[in-house]
């Protein structure tokens, strides 16, 4: 499969609302507010951050085609799939992509998991000096204090050797054939997508989506059983989420693939009330987190023009002010914002 | 100090046994305090003549180079042989980075500069608080204006020079013909120890094709190619086309692994790629010449030029790759009439034009327009002759016009090496050393090599694992 057709089925998500490059800023992972909006509104979640380097040129050259194969226009500089392309649109090629959750550190995970094999394979082979993959020495860094931490090379590598042995059997053989060609050990240099693509017949892109399919599905079920996963899972980025409080990052889950906050209650059985505190957690500690689904920028501005006003912050006053037109819950994300705006700014 | 703790030295440090041709020598000289000028071929261990000086003596040996892709391998080969006390010091690093490797000079023994850095009085006056044992001065031809690449900023090495206080000089080239040799001494105006060593490859078979299409080169490429597999080498001067015909060479040859390499790679995929040429993992690299910097790989048979370099200097470095195990190895160079002016072209990007000269002088925005060696060269010429010119755009044009003038000289005389009918090894080291060896396999072409009689031993291809349980097992060596 080519990568604009691959593209075909994200542009129809978006058809008539939105121009072609708003795709590209999704799958690039861009961190705008408007951009992490557009993955919920046109439930592009699984795709948002999944492609970090894909350039501008090479998106284009795929929109390009797409309209000369006759598959899509641009009404308005808006995506329009055409009757044909509308026949290309069955989506079988969503992989297994969670880019919402694991995008952001997918990259580091994989980077540090190939030098730690590749650092393990070469020891147990009683060679010590190898040039490492990565030029990046805060990557180095981190393997290396790994080594000090939890002596990888115990029982000549048998943890490591057990973990990835699950984690491959995760993937389908074609899978775990193309991951294993992607790292380097004692006697073999892994392959580059280039390469693999040469190898398997398609693109540099399809396989790079690929590999993160795989990857995503590697971070989500070492998340699911940590315990399972003491040496990789030391491997994962700590990420902001992990700020979050355990129930709150389960909302959060949801709430990325789309979930409503009435749809998200019915499927935990939880109040109401404590779903819209989850809500308020991520409004105040996620600097992406965008509160426009639950609050008009108007309704936002008049919340915001009497909290100035009123340094009390007592609920009760202030929706009183507001002519108890606004929710509470309306007003404690409002709140929540303007305090992740202080840390930003006394953070620097 | 004697010999034989030398060599225990070198075998602690490096691994070896015993010296190459000519390190010694060097090494002696360095450590006796005299400035001294070397050449050495490329290929030949250049780098170990300040090494082991550097990790012998207490105190900081200052490497200053002008490939930052060169000094960042050295440091990762170092690192690799368990060396830590070694920085570099670049345009790379932001100001944060910079800081904390200056905060630690004092736990450096070996630091790689790029010569820009040395300009910065904030980098002098911190390595003014060290000891500063060695200051080398690696490709120095590029101090020379003959050199084939002349950098201004080498021009001021000899006041940063004085100003740490003269410590014992070390000029590296691997290719400095007289002319560069003097105006090297003349810079520092010292007294030098010169040792000057052969570069020429005595196991290396030299040939050149004319062709008249690029039909016939492919032509060419393919009869080279499928003699016998064996690691390769393809020299182009355009991304692009690296990539092009290593495409084509793939469909050609399928059960051969062949790849690209270029300047326009993500840095990861290069070190890929470079490292599976050095496990033998590669039969063919299509590459330019940012390929090659510091790799040492022993067994390369076969390095083809699909276009011409510029110079006679970059031709030598190139081919000399081919055959540091001392095996027969074969350099061959594909001309096509009209190759030349790609090399033309790119000279003409090196230098400004004139009314990018008046442009400049007149303070008009540029910053698009001129590439980084122009500007590079209208920066320090202004300044140099901003107080001593009545007209400085006439005096600009002129060293714009001299240097051009040198450059055009260069690839004329690889030209010439190309169309003469004498020994292609005679003509191609003659203006580098006295007396140049008998070939001690084929010589070249014109001494009645033939490639249809060529015969290497087949070196077997490499087998990658594909099934994922059998390779997760060699990975752990479980059988």
């Amino acid at each position: 499969m080519s990568f604009s057709r691959w593209l075909l089925p994200r542009l129809k998500q978006i058809e008539g609302e939105r121009t072609p490059r708003s795709v590209l800023h999704i799958l690039r992972g861009k961190k705008s507010a408007q951009t992490f909006q557009d993955s919920r509104l046109f439930r592009l979640t699984a795709f948002y951050h999944v492609l970090p380097k894909l350039s501008v040129e090479t998106f284009d050259q795929a929109i390009n085609q797409l309209k000369k194969d006759g598959l899509i226009e641009e009404q308005d500089s808006l995506v329009v799939i055409t009757e044909m392309g509308e026949q290309f649109c069955q989506d079988d090629w969503r992989f297994e992509l969670n880019g919402m959750d694991y995008g952001a550190i997918t990259r580091p995970f994989y980077i540090r998991l190939q030098l730690l094999i590749q650092s393990v394979s070469n020891l147990i082979h009683k060679q010590t000096q190898f040039f490492p993959i990565t030029d990046n020495e805060s990557v180095q860094a981190s393997i290396k204090k790994l080594f000090n931490d939890y002596d990888p090379l115990a029982q000549n590598g048998d943890v490591l050797y057990d973990e990835l042995n699950r984690l491959f059997r995760l993937l389908n053989e074609n899978e775990a054939n193309l991951m294993m060609l992607t790292i380097s050990g004692s006697d073999q240099i892994g392959l580059s997508y280039q390469q693999l693509a040469e190898k398997w017949q398609t693109n540099p892109i399809m396989i790079e989506l690929s590999v993160q399919s795989a990857l995503h599905q590697w971070l989500r079920y070492i998340s699911s059983n940590p315990d399972s996963f003491n040496l990789i899972k030391q491997l994962i980025p700590k990420q902001e989420e992990n700020r979050l409080t355990e129930s709150a990052l389960v909302t959060k889950h949801m709430y990325n693939r789309g979930m409503s906050i009435d749809q998200i209650v019915e499927k935990r059985g939880l109040k109401p009330s404590t779903i819209e505190d989850h809500i308020v957690e991520l409004a105040m500690k996620e600097y992406l987190f965008s509160i426009r689904e639950f609050i008009s920028l108007e309704d936002e501005k008049r919340i915001r023009h009497v909290l100035e006003e009123d340094t009390t912050k007592r609920l009760r006053k202030i929706k009183e002010q507001l002519d108890d037109q606004l929710s509470y819950f309306q007003i404690r994300l409002v709140i929540a914002r303007l305090g992740q705006e202080k840390e930003a700014i006394s953070n620097g | 100090m004697v010999e034989h703790q030398l060599e225990h030295y070198l075998k602690t440090y490096f691994g070896f046994d015993t010296f190459k041709a000519g390190q010694q020598s060097i090494i002696e000289s360095v450590l006796a305090g005299h400035n001294t000028l070397a050449t050495l071929p490329t290929g030949s261990g250049k780098s170990i003549t300040y090494q082991l000086p550097a990790l012998l003596t207490t105190g900081i040996t200052i490497v200053v180079s002008p490939l930052l892709s060169l000094m960042i391998d050295q440091v990762k080969v170092l690192k690799a042989k368990g060396i830590k006390r070694v920085a570099t010091l670049t345009s790379l690093h932001n100001s944060h980075q910079k800081q904390r490797i200056l905060n630690q000079l004092s736990n450096v023994q070996l630091l790689y500069c790029s010569p820009e850095m040395l300009q910065q009085s904030q980098v002098i006056d911190y390595l003014k608080q060290q000891h500063v044992n060695y200051f080398v001065i690696d490709e120095a031809h590029c101090l020379s204006q003959w050199g084939h690449e002349f950098r201004t900023d080498y021009l001021k090495l000899n006041a940063v020079h004085n100003e740490l206080g003269q410590p014992t000089l070390l000029a590296l080239s691997a290719t400095a013909t007289d002319d560069v040799q003097q105006d090297i001494v003349n810079h520092f105006n010292l007294p030098f120890e010169k040792i000057i060593y052969p570069i020429d490859r005595p196991n290396i078979t030299l040939s050149v094709s004319h062709v008249e299409t690029v039909e016939e080169k492919h032509r060419q490429l393919t009869k080279l190619l499928e003699k016998k597999r064996m690691p390769t080498m393809i020299y182009f001067s355009s991304r692009m086309k690296s990539e092009s015909v290593c495409h084509m060479l793939q469909q050609q040859f399928p059960d051969r692994a062949i790849a690209f390499y270029h300047g326009g790679m993500e840095s990861e995929d290069r070190l890929l790629i470079q490292q599976q040429f050095m496990y033998d993992q590669l039969d063919v690299i299509c590459c330019t010449s940012a390929f090659g910097m510091g790799v040492d790989k022993a067994n390369i048979r076969l390095v083809i030029h699909y276009h011409m370099p510029s110079d006679l200097e970059s031709y030598i470095q190139e081919i000399g790759r081919a055959g540091r195990d001392g095996q027969p190895s074969l350099a061959f160079l594909l001309y096509q009439r009209g190759d030349e002016t790609l090399p033309f072209h790119l000279i003409g990007q090196e230098l400004p034009d004139d009314e990018m000269i008046s442009a400049f002088l007149q303070s008009v925005d540029l910053s698009d327009k001129l590439t980084e060696t122009q500007e590079r060269f209208l920066v320090f010429q202004t300044e140099k002759n901003r107080y001593l010119s009545n007209d400085l755009f006439l005096t600009i044009r002129q060293v714009r016009d001299q240097r051009l003038a040198v450059k055009k000289d260069s690839i004329m005389g690889l030209l010439k090496w190309i169309h003469t009918d004498q020994c292609r090894r005679q003509e191609l080291y003659k203006k580098f050393q006295e007396e140049v060896k008998n070939a001690e396999f084929d010589c070249c072409d014109q001494c009645g090599f033939n490639i249809e009689n060529w015969e290497l031993p087949d070196d077997g291809s490499f087998y990658i694992e594909v099934n994922w349980e059998k390779r997760l097992k060699e990975l752990f060596n479980k059988r």
